[in-house]
Order: C-alpha cells, then structure tokens, then sequence
C-alpha cells in the first residue's frame, strides 16, 4: 500500500512536469512558398545555392547544417538522411548584423523579420540587455535577433545620452574610469561604448568627458579585457579617440574631410567606422526613405516603423553638400582599408529597426564602397570587429543564420529587401506581416445622443495618471454633450489631461484617415489653449494642434495635414487635452469631414 | 524494526508533525506564492515575459530557504527547551535519523513550494522553459535547502525557543532582499550588490538564474565553490556547536 502510494505520488510529480509548458513547444509555421519546404527541424542540407560566406563568394554549392549551426559546406549534393531544401541557384548569404541600434520592445522581432539575425547595441537598458542575450548562445528557435550589446554608455554629466529621461550613471574624472567600466561589465555590457567630443571640435552639443577621462576609460576597457567604442561626431573627437586606443568609431563625420594621418592610423592599427549614413541622411538629405521604401512600403514594414522612417529630426539646418563630405569620407575609409560597418543607429529618427540597415548598405555602396565590401559590412566585418564567434559567417560551426535572396545581392543590393528565405539558428522564419487597418470615411463620429456610442471605437478619460503622473480627467455624458472634468499637473516629463478617442477596436491597428482632411468639432469650457493630439499605431509621441477654447460654444475645425508626421493611414488615438491646472470643457458632435 | 525502518518512520513522523501545525505549514507555503504573483507576476513590466521567469528563479530560491530554516530552527530549539532532544539521544534510534528526517521534511516543503510557483509561473506568468530547465531548477531548488537547513540547525542547537523564531526572521528576510531574492539584485545599490557575494542564498539563485542564462555573468563554478564552501563552513560549524550542547547537558 505504501509503495503504492510512493508510486503514486512519484508518478504524479513526474507528470506535472511534463505538463509544464515549453517555449514555443506548438508554434507552427505554415509551409513557405519559397524553397524551404522542410520547417520542422533545424537540421538539413540547402542547395545548390550560390553561396557568399560573409568573407568571400565560394565555390561549395550545398550547405550543410545540423542542429541549427553550418557543419559542412559540400561542392556536390551530399549522401546524407538530412532533409533537402533546393535552393534554387538562388543567392545565400549569412544573415546581417546590425552593428548599431537601440533595442527595447519587439525592436529584435522588428529587426528579424528584415533578415537581421544579429544586433549590435549600443546604448540601451542594461536590464534589457541582460534579458535578451541569455537567447543568443544557443539555437532555439526563436522569432527575435540576437543581441549583443554596450549597456550603459560613458558619457559626462549632462552629456549625450542622458537627455533620454533614463537616469543612467556618468563620469566626471579618470580616476574613476576602471571602476565604471568593471560597473558596466557587472551589468552584462559586452563592451564599452564612450561619447567624446574634442576641446577641439567646432561645435559642441552637449557637455563631454574630457581627454584624460577618455584615455583612462579605454585603457580599463583593455585592461579588463572588452572593447572601447567610440561615438564621435567631427575629425578632431576621431583623432584623438583612435589616437588613445579606441578599437572603433561610432558614427562618422560631415564637419570636414578625413584627414590622411587618420586614414593611415585607422588602417595601420585595424581601427573600425560604423559610419551610420541613414541617420546623418535624415539629418541633411532626407530623401533615401521616400525613394527605397515609403513608394511601396515592404509588407513586414509596420506602421510604428513607416511613422520612424518619416520621423524628422530637429531643423539643423545643415547644407545638403555635407552629406557628399560624409559620403567622399566613408569612401575614403573604405579606399584605405578600414573595416567598414554597417549601422542603422534605429529607432532614430528617419530609422526603423532592421529595415534600415538595408539602407545603410545602399547608401554605403552610393558612397562608392565595393559590393562586396558592402555585404562584408553586414555580416564578417562586424563579426571580426567585435570578435562574434558565433555569426557573421556560414562557415562550419556558425549558426545557421542565413538568407537566400533570389537576385544577385553585388548588383541588386535592394533584393535585401525581399529575401526568399530568412533561416535564425537554422530554423525557418516566416516574418510576421502587421495587421490592416480599416478605413474610416467621411461623417459623425459621436453626437453623445446616446452615451458614449462613437461609429468606431470609444471614448475613455486619459491623463499622465497612467504613466504615474499627477494629473487627472473624467468625463461623464448627458444630453449630447460630452463633458470632460480634470487637472493637468506636473509630476511626469510631458503632463496631459483629457478625452481620448481610440479609432478602432484594436489600438495596435488603428483607423486608415487618407480619406480624411478635417475634424470638425463643437466644444466649450474654461477659457485656455487647448490640443488635440494624435497618435500612429505603436508610436507613443503624439502630433499636436493647439486650438483657442472660451465659455461660449464654437466650432472648431482642424486639418489633418496640420499633424506633423501622422500617418494618416494608421491612426489609433486623438485626444482632446485640457489646459494647465484644473479644467472643466465639453464637447458636442465630432466630425470628419 | 530493521535501521531503515526507523529512519522511515521517523521521517514521516516528523512530517505529521509539522503537517499538523498550520501555523507553519499555511505561511510557509502561500508566503513566497503570494510574493511571486505579487511581484514576479502582477508587477511585470508589461511585454516583458523574461520578468516572470527571472522572478520564478528568485521566489523559489525565497521560498525552499523558509521551511529549511524554520523547520529546524524553531522546532529542534522548541524540542530542546522540552527536553525531547535529550530524550531521543538517549533512545536507541540513530540520532542522524533525527536529523534527516527534519531534512526530509524540509524537502517535502521545498517541492511543494515549487511545485505551486512552477504551476503559478506557467499559468499566470507565461513563463516557458524546456523540461530540462524546469527539472535542473527544480533538483537545484531541492539540493539548494542544504545550506540552509545547516543554519536552521546551527540557530536551533544555539538559540533559546523564544528567540529562534524571531532571529530566524531576522536572517530570513534581509538575506533574501539583499541577494537580490525580491527584486533583481542589479537594481539594488552598488554596495549591497557586493554584499550580495556574502549570502548563499545569492549564489544558489544566480546558479537557478544561469539555469535561464539570465544571470549576472559570473562562473557557475566560483557560485558553486563558494555554495560548497559555505555548506562545509556550516556543517563543521554545526558539528562543533552539537558537540557542546552535548557536553554541557
């Protein structure tokens, strides 16, 4: 009896863990309709392919991987019970390394599912970080990139990089250079990233560690045995980090020509340049997006990222020649020898995590780099650069992160854009495509005859209370009059208190606007400047009108185009924002028109 | 009665026992389910599931120490000031079978305690492992109690039955805030941080958390050298202090 029991009881608890779920245990793909047929293993042989192997074009034609890692490349078909995936002839590449983003959210799925199998960050929440690169040492599958990353980076204080409103720690002098490295390295940075502006620089933006801290902090990096990266924004800030040892450059410079002294050291020593073209494009140029990807937006691009690429920086009001400065220098460095890296910098602004590093290759390669320094610059440069063991390459014992392409990537870089195939450590991925939104036509929106009821969505209170914010709203309906109650008081970085109007039922897809061209509304309350703000699916900056509002009705009519850099085509929230201190308003009869 | 007898009957008696005191048995066990929901689940920042599973980690750790020092601090205090412990010694039943059945019971405790928080974190948490990390976890969790039965034991050969409870308390819970066992050890001042390296308790669960490879990066083998260290440290410790009580009864 007793045995029995103890039987009993051993049985039981072996089957509560079996029963204990595993990740992605069920997760299906259905079939590609490419070449890869064979998606329930990350073990098979994919050929004939013409395979680029991240250093060099080869003449092996088959691949062989097991266990989601390359383990032979073969010149004919191999005799072997693994599954055959044709290839097609098509083009196989590794898949491409991000060598600069900011990661946090679905910015790994994002970059994924534009072939991006690696990301390099550099600047980001350590916590995040220490999260996401737990994925990276093995071959699960896995619908995210994996990331390696700098944590925190080293700035002064004020500098670049604390205006983010996260509270990050910054240093002051040399002295505590080692220990702010070791700080780094306990919170899982995997090397260190330093913002340095020169003394010399023509323009500073914002406050920077000086020389001695800069030589101190690379000198613990070596000591302790990682990298010291470099984000620079002029020539003097370049020379003086390669000269104190720095191992890469983040960024490269439009202020004036690189200078030969810089050239010749940068290629003598094996220094890197993450040149981060597509961000500086926005800054001066602004055109690239418009021309490769926003005529006919690639079916992975989800609204959140159409409204980043579209995002505009501040006016700098830089002239357009300096992008040929930037250009003729990235050329240059690439002449000279210096490995080149291709970086995004997203989710900047005029950036989208993963699609924008195939911008960047296509601006690399309109600068005048080789095609095939250009595919280097995705996949083994960042890999040598960085000493990744695990990626950049399709060579035995590399994951088995790769993309076929069904055109020739030398001569059509965009076909990037559309692989044939996307393999993450060696299992198939299939790029999840964002949900559609619905239009909404002309007409009323809410008359508040009968409650809330709106033709879509609904109406809710909101204010920066969500956010631990301080402010507060309410509303409350009668007799066709929507009646908003609140306070809008300091205590969160941007204070709002109002009505918000979600367009949809879904928040993540959002209303398409293109048809509309205004919203017409009657409203009255306490005398102030009132907004009306409105968000794009996935982005949480709205886009703001102000409008007048005094203690008689009137009508207000705004137009849509007045939205600076709303995407008419997903928008998913407009709030009507109360004025400072406490506020009481009401609304009648929305309109679109 | 053949020697594994006893030792058998002894251990389930010693189970009864305990299982028959609520007062134990409740909070031992809803204490650190009710703090993993709390804090592990409710409070996970949203599109994060990595949260509740590096929290599964650390409650489990929280939750096997409780009833591993508990149950032999307050209850072989209670049974010395009672005279009990005098009484078994002098009955011809193996004193280790004494010993290991209150191990024992903390066992049961602790595989209970995660078996509620490995069901909490699948169902309420999401929280997605491969069966060989549930069970390494799992058999971790259970090797994990050792130490701290050891100090459970070491309070209870010293402490009055008065005190136990109170400075077992006063380990309990700093101990595990400070090895991080509440919130992630990276979020709490640099120097509790290196504090942290004092407590078995913060090696045991960065053993648990690079399990989930979701740890702060130091060798397994430096944890468990110094779990090892420790565990050895407190049995020599504890033999020392039994072989006094002895002497002086």
């Amino acid at each position: 009896m007793k045995t029995l029991v103890f039987i009993g009881t051993a049985v039981l608890l072996a089957l509560v863990f079996m029963l204990l779920p595993q990740p992605d245990a069920t997760y299906q793909l259905k079939p590609a309709a490419t070449a890869a047929s064979d998606v329930s293993s990350n073990s098979f042989v994919l050929g004939p392919v013409k395979l680029f192997d991240g250093q060099q074009w080869r003449e092996e034609r088959y691949v062989e991987v097991r266990a989601g890692r390359v383990s032979q490349l073969h010149l004919d078909k191999p005799d072997s019970e693994l599954p055959l995936i044709d290839g097609n002839n098509q083009w196989l590449m590794p898949g491409l390394i991000d060598g600069h983003v900011h990661a946090w959210g679905d910015a790994l799925q994002q970059a994924l599912d534009f072939g991006v199998t690696t990301v390099l960050d550099m600047f980001g929440d350590h916590q995040f970080l220490l999260a996401q690169k737990a994925a990276r040492a093995g071959t699960e599958r896995t619908k995210q990139a994996d990331i390696y990353g700098a944590g925190t980076l080293v700035t002064a204080p004020k500098g670049h990089g604390t205006q983010y409103g996260m509270a990050i720690p910054v240093i002051e002098n040399p002295v505590q250079a080692s220990k702010f490295v070791s700080d780094r390295l306990a919170e899982g940075s995997d090397f260190i990233k330093i913002v340095y502006t020169s003394a010399k620089a023509l323009r500073r933006f914002s406050p920077s560690i000086d020389l001695a801290t800069l030589q101190a902090v690379i000198a613990a990096a070596k000591e302790q045995g990682v990298l010291a990266v470099v984000h620079i924004a002029d020539l003097p800030s370049a020379e003086e980090a390669i000269a104190a040892g720095a191992d890469g450059l983040v960024h490269s410079f439009f202020s004036e020509p690189v200078s030969a002294e810089l050239l010749q050291l940068m290629a003598d020593e094996q220094r890197f340049i993450i040149p981060t073209m597509t961000v500086m494009e926005g800054m001066i140029v602004n055109q690239i997006n418009d021309e490769l990807l926003l005529q006919a937006p690639p079916a992975q691009l989800t609204a959140a990222a159409i409204s980043s690429l579209q995002q505009r920086f501040g006016n700098f009001q830089i002239p357009q020649e300096r992008y040929q400065v930037l250009a003729t220098n990235t050329a240059k460095m690439a002449g000279a020898g210096i490995l080149l890296l291709a970086g995004s910098d997203a989710p900047n602004p005029n950036t989208a995590h993963g699609v924008s590093l195939l911008v960047e290759m296509v601006l690399l390669q309109r600068a005048g780099v080789s095609g095939l320094q250009v595919l280097q610059s995705a996949t083994s440069a960042p890999a040598k650069a960085f000493g990744l063991t695990d990626v950049g390459y399709l060579r035995p014992g590399y994951k088995a992160d790769m993309l076929l392409l069904s055109q020739d990537p030398m001569t059509e870089l965009t076909s990037l854009l559309t692989p044939a195939a996307i393999w993450k450590n060696g299992w198939l991925h299939q790029p999840e495509l964002p949900a559609k939104s619905t239009a909404v036509t002309a007409g009323l929106v809410a008359d508040f005859n009968t409650g809330l009821t709106a033709r879509s969505g609904g109406f809710a209170a909101s204010s920066d209370s969500m956010v631990q914010g301080k402010s507060s709203a309410e509303i409350s309906v009668q007799q066709g009059v929507l009646k908003v109650t609140g306070t809008t008081r300091p205590g969160f970085a941007y204070p709002w208190a109002g009505v918000a109007w979600q367009t949809a039922a879904s928040i993540d897809t959002g209303s398409d606007f293109s048809e509309i061209t205004r919203i017409k509304f009657n409203i009255r309350g306490t005398p102030g400047q009132y907004r009306l703000d409105a968000f794009t699916v996935g982005s949480w900056m709205p886009s703001s009108q102000p409008f007048t509002v005094t203690e008689d009705w009137q009508a207000v009519t705004l137009p849509l185009a007045g939205f600076r850099a709303l995407d008419m085509s997903a928008v998913n929230v407009l709030s009507w924002i109360g004025p400072a201190g406490s506020f009481e308003f009401e609304i009648a009869i929305i309109e679109l028109e | 009665m053949s020697v594994i007898t006893i030792y058998q009957k002894e251990a389930w008696y010693d189970l009864v026992s305990v299982w028959r005191t609520p007062g134990f048995v409740i909070p031992s066990l809803t204490f650190p389910l009710v703090f993993y929901l709390f804090f592990g689940v409710l409070f996970s920042p949203s599109g994060s599931n990595s949260h509740a599973a590096y929290m599964l980690v650390t409650y489990s750790c929280f939750g096997i120490m409780g009833p591993a020092m508990f149950n032999f601090a307050m209850n072989i205090a209670s049974e010395r000031a009672q005279g009990w412990l005098t009484l078994k010694r002098l009955s011809p039943m193996p004193f280790s079978a004494y010993l290991l059945a209150k191990m024992a019971t903390s066992l049961v405790f602790a595989l209970v305690i995660i078996l509620l928080l490995f069901s909490a974190a699948a169902i309420f948490g999401e929280v997605r492992l491969y069966h060989s990390q549930w069970l390494s976890l799992a058999l971790l969790m259970l090797l994990g109690t050792v130490p701290f039965a050891l100090i459970g034991l070491l309070l209870g050969l010293t402490l009055s039955d008065k005190a136990a409870p109170g400075v077992v308390n006063l380990l309990y819970l700093p101990m595990a805030f400070l090895s991080g066992l509440w919130v992630p050890v990276t979020m709490l001042p640099h120097v509790m941080q290196q504090l942290a390296w004092l407590w078995p308790s913060y090696h045991l669960s960065q053993l648990g958390l690079k399990l989930l490879a979701m740890d702060q990066g130091h060798a397994a083998l430096l944890h468990l050298a110094l779990l090892l260290l420790t565990t050895a440290g407190l049995t020599l410790l504890c033999l020392f202090v039994f072989r006094r009580v002895i002497g002086a009864k």
